[in-house]
């Protein structure tokens, strides 16, 4: 009997068992960021947070041209940024959280990034380490800087966030996110390495943030803060008059971009057309900064299709094909000679970027074949097809379509190797000019480097004749509007369109030409200071208790 | 609506925007009132009543349906063992088109008294069930919407093989939907391919040996497998297909259970009436997981569907998960009674979760129970009295709520890129760890009663609770500016409290007649009393961009946050009044200005009040038993009163947009303009258009109205795509769930009996509910989103024969 109780006893006793858990299908962070590979592989993790469809993948770019005037879409993702003066509503759109919630998710990835590498044993090769922050500084500077020119004040995190406890955090100021910026920028100048440089052995891929990308992006905040500074009416861009300097910050910015320009790694495409080429475009220098994807299941873009007509024998499914430009925004733009969103137009961006001759799809040219878009190669001419002789121009009613995204080898979504490209190395011209403009008061001291950009896609330069042609009280207001103009240009549907009219003060203009050209009448007027900011999403305001309501005027 | 209804809705929505903006008092106007351009004229469409379809997509996609199932069952035994075995098979057709389920299954019992002292008891029980599944609600809100909800939006005025393929049709398609494609719900049901397999296997063997009088030690041991697949694929000549050349997914989930339980009883008894039960258990029990999903695109036919993924071009890399938990207990119990008249109950257990974190895996959870018979009291007995019972317990309960492993840990996920088209690995931190994780606690206080009277013609059980419960495992919304948008975390206090009755009544108790009534009733009140956090409450989960549960301290859980609608502005004489809504035109709801602020007046979204509550007042069932010989005849009714629920379609079912379709409610209860119009056919004749009178001083829903307009802040879009609570509706019913009647034959010979009933359940429901079900939730697994119908697959009536044989 005792021998009995004795056994039963034991049972009981073994019968416990271990409960640690030993997950097998994912790593534990804290065993992890100890070696090289492992630095570089988390590297990847976070510039892979870029490609989410809240960022770069769609909707952030989108959101800025669709803001002002340059985005035609019936697509409801974006109805709160196109509509109505009322703010009701547009704090909790889903793209306005989405955005909001996935550039702070990329923040906090580089946080971590940067907190986990900086405590990497010291087996790591130094310079990668220094490497390693330095791009994730990068990221987070690039964040940061859409932050604060989409919202103003917004929280400013530094440090991974682990205490959910307390989860709170209050706004910053707009010097104190620049203060943050520049910080990081000025680190990335020192720490990043240049464009597949090898150094200790370890390769810089193409692609990875380099030396010229923090410079350019450096430039272009400086650029942003001095002509924020300068257009400010003492309401819209307050922050910026109150404590930023225009001339120190123009100077700026021109020292940094003539480093760029300076620098082996830039490059201007030679052709524009070549920029577009997914093959080319993950190489070109002309892309100083851009978001990589690959034909790969799983690591493809999709800007291909929301561009294209619908009815291409492509597949142009669902939602896609549902983008282009305003008619009321092609209309406006299509007045100057040099300026022609139409088949007219000798410019090379709007030859070589617009579908301007679609009709639909049975157009044949006179030998019966069906046409494709004249640069689209490798014979591939059944994808696209546009009418013979260019007869038909596009009405005022019709909506561009856009070709420069398009890529001939794709036949299926989300397979194209297309890139976003964050900078371009035209850009950093156009930027040249501006500065050594605003810095003179001269505008002829801004057509050289104005006209490099110009004249890769056109033979009319710009020049005094011109100038004088454009709306403006007096000669830099004039250069102000060609800048503008040639913004528009060179960039339309790659993001630019809300911070260009927001740091020249130009946004009002630009949505009064927008309505006044016919767009719905329940457009936004742009016309209050409220709307030189977006609403911070609902959810931050109602979780984070540092905050307390809501941005004036929403 | 029909086709007819709905193109007359689209040309109301012309003659109502002309109204509106030709009587718009001086200033409201910005533009000039564009001439009267109806959609369905008779020229460029055909005139409402002439149009070439009218398909009703839910009869398209909706049918009666058969089904049927069978049973057999053996038993047996001798001396020492016993068994039996039961095969059953179920074949049910789904009421939307293409869904059915089948299901096979085997379970055999085996009892032995292997000797005196050992016994064995072995279970199997083997399982296979293969479905077309319909793909009916998948909780989406944007283009994949499931079919339910694409029946009621679809256009009537589309055939019912229509294809947006056809160039032809395809413009009048798009322009429509503004470009979006959405799909036809028949081609989805008819063409998608959405097969479920799943098969299970449960075999438990438990030996019980006696080690002396009293005392047995049982020991158990159990293993549960069960695999379930799902294949799909999606043709090109559905939308999704299209996007892709053909999209085929495969995903199975495996799961292994092991349970084993030791467990020593000991029973006694000391001098006359004590009565000791005692029992100490330990069980264990662990879950393997495995799940495997992969996705296949662009494929070169459709001819062979999802069997040969080999030929797809584009091959996603498969997304594999594992997972592990498991659960360890130690239970002990003290059961006492004394001559049938006192009872207690002592319990105490100890559980350790694997899916805690380090040093707050056990939790303690005590109980005592106490029940007193008064009715074997000697003052009580021989009176009209048959039984009195007064019980009374207290204790803790520890609940896992389900959350999923490896919560309390922090998580390094794949996340790769691609530098120069070569793919590259990446990691990203997706989860920080929470060191504090642990049980969700609640502490219980129940007092009931039981009663018999007049020789027990007269049956009451009445029980009254008190729960308070804390540390709830609750996935509570960050910042999103911290990083991540949720944290799995134990916070807060609820409380529960609720009296829950039944009464039945024998009224007939004879050898050939029979009947039983019974009610039962229950009342339940929540609310979160405290949430441990800087914010007094939290949001709900986001349903298509609407967060419309929220989580109040001082407030029942779950209650509908949104605006509130006062009805809708008739004449233009009532706009002006309303400050907070500037350009407000007649057809428009009314919010209440609720948050009123000198700078800023318009509605937004500080005018969110509480607009509803999900949770029932009281819940009550009705049960009716009847038997004269060798019929029977049951009934059974349930329902509600109180509890809201929130409509998430209705406002786009009344907005009589375009893109949709909506109810035919509209036609006399929305705004419509008193004006009508003539319009000259095709054929040359006149036709009138529009309502002379309309229903101004009647309307209670707002106006369908073109969507670009020339009034001044002309912002409704947003005011309405708030949530509002003309979303809301009372969710009371009642229903006749089941009435059955039934003949039993008996036989001499061969046959024992063949009983024979027939019944329908679902009969009827009583309820002011417009949509399908007000027992809905579209979102049955989540107790954070109550009272949301979201086109949830609707409850059929049934009628079903049976027939029972005994031999």
């Amino acid at each position: 009997m005792k021998c009995r109780l004795l056994i039963i006893a034991a049972a009981f006793a073994l019968s416990g068992c271990n409960l640690d858990e030993h997950p097998i299908d994912f790593k534990d962070p804290d065993q992890f960021y100890k070696n090289d590979s492992e630095l570089q592989y988390a590297t990847n993790g976070v510039y892979a947070t870029l490609r989410n469809n809240a960022y770069y993948r769609q909707l952030f770019p989108l959101a800025c041209d669709g803001y002002i005037d340059m985005l035609q879409t019936s697509n409801t993702l974006f109805m709160p940024f196109q509509n109505t003066s009322s703010s009701s509503g547009f704090a909790q759109h889903s793209t306005l959280t989405s955005m909001w919630k996935t550039l702070y998710y990329t923040i906090n990835q580089a946080n971590i990034l940067i907190e986990k590498s900086e405590q990497a044993p010291s087996g790591v090769t130094e310079s990668l380490r220094r490497r390693v922050i330095a791009e994730a500084k990068f990221i987070r500077a690039l964040t940061y800087f859409n932050l604060v020119r989409a919202w103003d004040e917004v929280p400013l995190r530094l440090t991974p966030s682990y205490d959910f406890v307390h989860p709170e955090a209050p706004l910053a100021s707009i010097p104190d996110l620049y203060k943050a910026i520049i910080d990081d920028l000025k680190y990335c100048e020192d720490h990043l390495w240049n464009r597949g440089e090898i150094r200790d052995g370890i390769t810089n891929d193409i692609g990875r943030a380099t030396v010229i990308a923090a410079k350019m992006l450096l430039g272009k905040v400086y650029l942003h803060m001095a002509s924020s500074a300068r257009s400010s009416d003492g309401i819209r861009n307050k922050a910026y008059k109150d404590h930023f300097d225009p001339n120190t910050y123009y100077q700026l910015c021109l020292n940094k971009l003539q480093e760029v320009v300076e620098s082996e790694d830039f490059g201007l495409e030679e052709q524009w057309k070549d920029i577009w080429t997914p093959k080319n475009n993950g190489t070109s220098k002309e892309m100083i900064f851009s978001v990589q994807f690959a034909p790969i299941a799983g690591q493809g873009s999709n800007y291909f299709l929301m561009f294209i007509p619908k009815n291409c024998t492509y597949n142009a499914p669902g939602t896609f094909g549902a983008y282009g430009l305003p008619p009321q925004f092609v209309k406006y733009y299509s007045q100057h000679p040099n300026y022609r969103f139409s088949p007219e137009s000798t410019d090379k961006r709007i030859t070589e970027g617009l579908l301007l001759k679609y009709v639909d799809k049975t157009a044949l040219d006179a030998n019966g074949e069906m046409l494709s878009v004249s640069y689209v190669r490798n014979g591939n001419t059944f994808r696209y097809q546009y009418d013979a002789g260019g007869s038909k121009l596009p009405a005022t009613n019709t909506v561009l379509r856009i070709a420069k995204w398009l890529d001939p080898d794709v036949t299926t979504a989300e397979m194209s190797g297309l890139d976003w490209p964050v900078l371009r190395a035209a850009e950093v011209y156009l930027m040249l000019a501006e500065a050594k403009v605003e810095l003179s008061g001269n505008p002829a001291d801004g057509f050289e480097d104005y006209n490099r950009v110009r004249g890769r896609c056109s033979d009319d330069l710009l020049d005094e004749e011109e100038l004088s042609n454009y709306e403006g009280t007096d000669d830099m207001a004039r250069f102000r509007e060609a800048i503008i103009r040639e913004r528009i240009f060179e960039f339309y549907l790659e993001g630019y369109r809300f911070f260009d009219t927001k740091r020249l003060g130009a946004m009002q203009a630009a949505a009064e030409r927008f309505i006044a050209g016919g767009a719905p009448a329940s457009s936004k007027k742009k016309d209050q200071p409220y709307h030189y900011y977006w609403p911070i999403s609902q959810d931050e305001i109602e979780a984070n208790s540092a905050i307390g309501s809501q941005k004036e005027g929403y | 609506m029909s086709a007819e209804e709905w193109a007359t809705s689209m040309n109301q929505r012309e003659l109502n925007r002309y109204y509106i903006e030709m009587t718009a008092p001086a200033g409201i106007m910005t533009g000039e009132v564009a001439p009267i351009n109806l959609p369905y004229d008779g020229v460029k469409n055909p005139l409402p009543w002439d149009l070439p379809n009218d398909t009703d997509w839910q009869d398209a996609i909706y049918r009666t349906v058969f089904s049927h199932q069978h049973s057999l069952q053996f038993s047996g035994g001798n001396k020492t063992s016993r068994y039996s075995v039961n095969l059953g098979y179920v074949n049910q057709e789904g009421i939307i088109l293409n869904s059915d389920y089948e299901r096979f299954t085997a379970v055999s019992n085996y009892h032995n008294q292997l000797t005196k002292r050992l016994k064995l008891v072995n279970n199997v029980q083997a399982a296979y069930a293969l479905s077309n599944a319909a793909n009916a609600s998948n909780g989406e809100v944007y283009g994949n919407r499931g079919v339910v909800t694409s029946a009621l939006m679809m256009q009537p005025i589309f055939a019912l093989n229509y294809d947006y393929q056809d160039p032809d049709e395809d413009d009048d398609y798009s322009d429509l939907n503004y470009g979006q494609r959405i799909n036809n719900p028949y081609t989805i049901v008819t063409k998608l391919v959405d097969n479920k397999k799943n098969y299970s296997l449960v075999e438990s063997l438990e030996l019980s040996y006696d080690i002396m009088d009293g005392l047995t030690l049982t020991g158990k041991a159990g293993v549960n497998y069960s695999r379930s697949e799902r294949n799909q694929y999606w043709p090109i000549s559905t939308t999704r297909g299209k996007n892709a050349n053909g999209v085929a997914s495969t995903s199975y989930g495996d799961l292994l259970k092991l349970l084993t339980e030791l467990r020593l009883n000991y029973n006694f008894r000391i001098g006359g009436g004590h009565v000791f039960d005692i029992m100490a258990a330990t069980t264990y029990e662990s879950n393997d997981r495995k799940s495997n999903y992969s996705k296949y695109e662009n494929f070169p036919s459709d001819d062979l569907g999802y069997y040969q993924l080999g030929s797809a071009l584009s091959l996603f890399p498969p997304d594999i998960s594992y997972s592990e938990n498991k659960l360890n207990s130690y239970i002990g119990r003290i059961n006492y009674k004394y001559r049938d008249r006192y009872y207690l109950t002592a319990t105490f257990r100890a559980d350790g979760s694997t899916r805690f974190a380090k040093n707050r895996k056990w939790g303690f959870f005590p109980s005592m129970a106490f029940a007193w018979r008064i009715s074997e009291e000697q003052f009580l007995k021989g009176g009209v009295v048959d039984n009195l019972k007064l019980r009374m317990s207290a204790g803790r309960t520890g609940s896992e709520s389900g959350i999923e492993p490896y919560m309390s840990l922090g998580i390094l996920s794949e996340s790769s890129y691609t530098f120069n088209d070569s793919k590259v690995p990446g990691y990203v931190v997706s989860n920080i760890p929470n060191p504090e994780l642990t049980w969700e606690t609640t502490d219980q206080f129940d007092m009931g009663l039981d009663v018999a009277l007049f020789d027990s013609r007269l049956m009451m059980t009445i029980d009254a609770y008190y729960k308070r419960t804390h540390d709830m495992l609750q996935n509570v919304a960050l910042p999103p500016s911290f990083g991540y948008a949720s944290k799995l975390m134990n916070m807060g206090v609820i409380e529960n409290k609720g009296l829950e009755f039944s009464i039945s009544v024998p009224v007939f108790r004879r050898q050939d007649l029979n009947w039983m009534l019974s009610f039962n009733g229950s009342v339940n009140r929540n609310k979160l009393v405290d949430l441990g956090m800087d914010n007094n409450f939290i949001l709900g989960p986001s349903i298509g961009g609407m967060r419309v549960n929220r989580f109040i301290e001082g407030q029942p859980l779950g209650v509908f946050w949104g605006l509130k609608c006062n009805g809708v502005i008739q004449t233009w004489e009532e706009a002006p009044a309303l400050e907070a809504q500037p350009g407000a035109v007649p057809g428009e709801y009314i919010f209440e200005n609720i948050y009123k602020d000198e700078d800023y007046q318009a509605i937004n979204e500080r005018d969110m009040t509480i607009i509803g509550d999900p949770n029932p007042d009281f819940v009550f069932g009705f049960n009716s038993h009847f038997s004269y010989k060798a019929f029977d005849l049951d009934i059974l009714v349930n329902g509600q009163l109180g509890g809201d629920i929130f409509w998430y379609d209705y406002s786009i079912m009344i907005a009589q947009n375009q893109n949709y379709n909506s109810l035919a409610s509209t036609l006399t209860d929305a705004w419509i303009a008193p004006i009508q119009y003539t319009v000259t056919g095709k054929d040359g004749r006149p036709y009138t258009i529009g309502s002379k009178t309309g229903t101004i001083g009647s309307a209670t829903m707002p106006a369908a109205r073109a969507r670009d307009s020339y009034i001044a802040g002309n912002n409704k879009v947003y005011r309405n795509g708030l949530p509002n609570s003309s979303n809301i509706f009372d969710a009371s019913f009642l229903r006749l769930a089941n009435i059955s009647l039934g003949y039993t034959f008996r036989f001499k010979k061969y046959l024992k009996a063949l009983k024979v009933s027939l019944s329908v359940s679902n009969a009827f429901t009583l309820t002011s509910y417009p949509g399908y079900d007000p027992e809905t939730s579209s979102y049955v697994k989540s107790p954070m989103r109550q009272g949301i119908d979201l086109g949830s697959y609707p409850s059929s009536r049934t009628y079903s024969l049976n027939c029972n044989l005994t031999f």
